[in-house]
């Protein structure tokens, strides 16, 4: 069953490192994707990724009220970017990018967290539903549906139902992950 | 065509972008006069708009590990107290309590004697009684130890934090003679010293008959 992020900081608040081990699991792939929209370097981006669940850790306490854990770590890792970038340029020429503003904006924010819940839905889905849906929607261009049928050991008549059943599935995990302040992410309106 | 009410999977495949032609328009026109089920539709695409979208990888494996080692596991009460506090822990070598006929060796009959040893150091402790009820029963100690080291040292006094359920209750510093005093009231106590370096803790003295 997949625990929540509340009940995930109240386990590390406990003393158990397996809950903290899957806060970090969880919450990895989208630190490390708001990293490298930054365009550090690898050490500064290495040193970023360990100073954001460092700061993560530190603020477990404060964090245990939150609904999700994902908002404030698209912030932390921001500011945590911004300020490495500003130190780089300080050591560097007034040539080098760097992040415009510490704060990101809320449409990134919003991006971020559902791109984050995707994966976490995914990845709670597993299983073919997993594989099928990563093949058909994440790889780039057109789905080849003869080749994905080879490589899942399908139909390709059966591609187009399985797909809606999974799809179906994912959606319900969604509609639970996804609830922010009474609103839904994904809904538009 | 699809039938009057699109399936699912018509849903899906039109929010995917999949349908053309008359199959596609007869679905808008559906969705025209359903708007709850155009609000589905929507957050469809959404979804399949998102992952079509995400770019983002998994990080390296060693960052995962090295984050996940940041936490350190909450220790029990005892092992938290003495590994926060010492980097040695003394041993009670001697209790007067314990053997009653030693108990007027070093000082006056009612004194009781401690020792103990650590790590070429000895602190000896004598209790005596100092304050008492009406009940006659000693209420506060007076408390003088001494610090011995088995070989020359060059460093100065020696710093000595009475704690009693973790908190400082009490402190002193020794003379040249390596002795310091204070008043205790009867409890147990945890003895912090600070020698150089070190940390030496002399844990759950009793203070009391």
């Amino acid at each position: 069953m997949n625990r929540s992020d509340v009940s995930l900081i109240l386990a590390c608040l406990e003393g158990q490192p397996t809950a903290w081990n899957a806060l970090v699991e969880r919450y990895a792939r989208l630190v490390y994707s708001v990293i490298n929209r930054n365009r550090l370097s690898s050490a500064d981006a290495e040193d970023a990724f360990q100073g954001v669940f460092l700061s993560l850790y530190r603020n477990l306490q404060r964090l245990q009220d939150h609904a999700c854990v994902s908002a404030w770590l698209i912030t932390t890792t921001h500011r945590e970017c911004w300020r490495l970038s500003r130190l780089a340029r300080k050591n560097a020429t007034l040539d080098t990018d760097v992040a415009s503003d510490a704060e990101p904006s809320s449409e990134s924010i919003e991006r971020d967290e559902r791109q984050h819940l995707v994966q976490q839905a995914l990845t709670q889905l597993g299983g073919s539903c997993e594989k099928l849906l990563r093949a058909l929607f994440f790889d780039s261009g057109e789905p080849d549906y003869e080749t994905i049928a080879t490589r899942l050991d399908m139909r390709v008549g059966s591609i187009g139902p399985t797909r809606a059943r999974c799809f179906k599935k994912l959606e319900g995990i969604l509609g639970e992950l996804g609830i922010r302040d009474g609103g839904d992410l994904f809904d538009s309106e | 065509m699809p039938s009057a009410t699109p399936t699912y999977e018509q849903l899906l495949a039109f929010a995917a972008g999949e349908l053309t032609g008359s199959d596609a328009s007869a679905i808008e026109a559906y969705l025209a006069v359903t708007p709850a089920v155009a609000r589905e539709v929507a957050r469809m695409r959404t979804v399949i708009g998102t992952m079509r979208s995400d770019e983002s990888v998994a990080p390296p494996r060693e960052w995962i590990t090295a984050a996940q080692s940041i936490f350190k596991p909450k220790p029990s009460v005892i092992e938290s107290w003495l590994s926060q506090a010492a980097t040695a822990i003394a041993a009670l070598m001697f209790d007067s309590r314990q053997t009653p006929a030693l108990a007027g060796f070093r000082g006056s009959a009612t004194a009781i004697q401690l020792s103990y040893e650590c790590d070429g150091m000895t602190v000896d402790l004598q209790l005596e009684p100092a304050d008492q009820d009406d009940a006659g029963i000693v209420t506060s100690w007076n408390v003088i130890g001494q610090i011995a080291f088995d070989e020359m040292r060059d460093g100065g006094d020696v710093a000595v934090v009475i704690a009693q359920s973790r908190q400082p209750v009490a402190q002193a510093r020794t003379d040249e003679h390596g002795v310091f005093r204070m008043t205790l009231a009867s409890g147990t106590f945890d003895l912090i010293l600070h020698v150089d370096s070190k940390v030496v803790a002399i844990p759950n003295v009793f203070v009391g008959a």
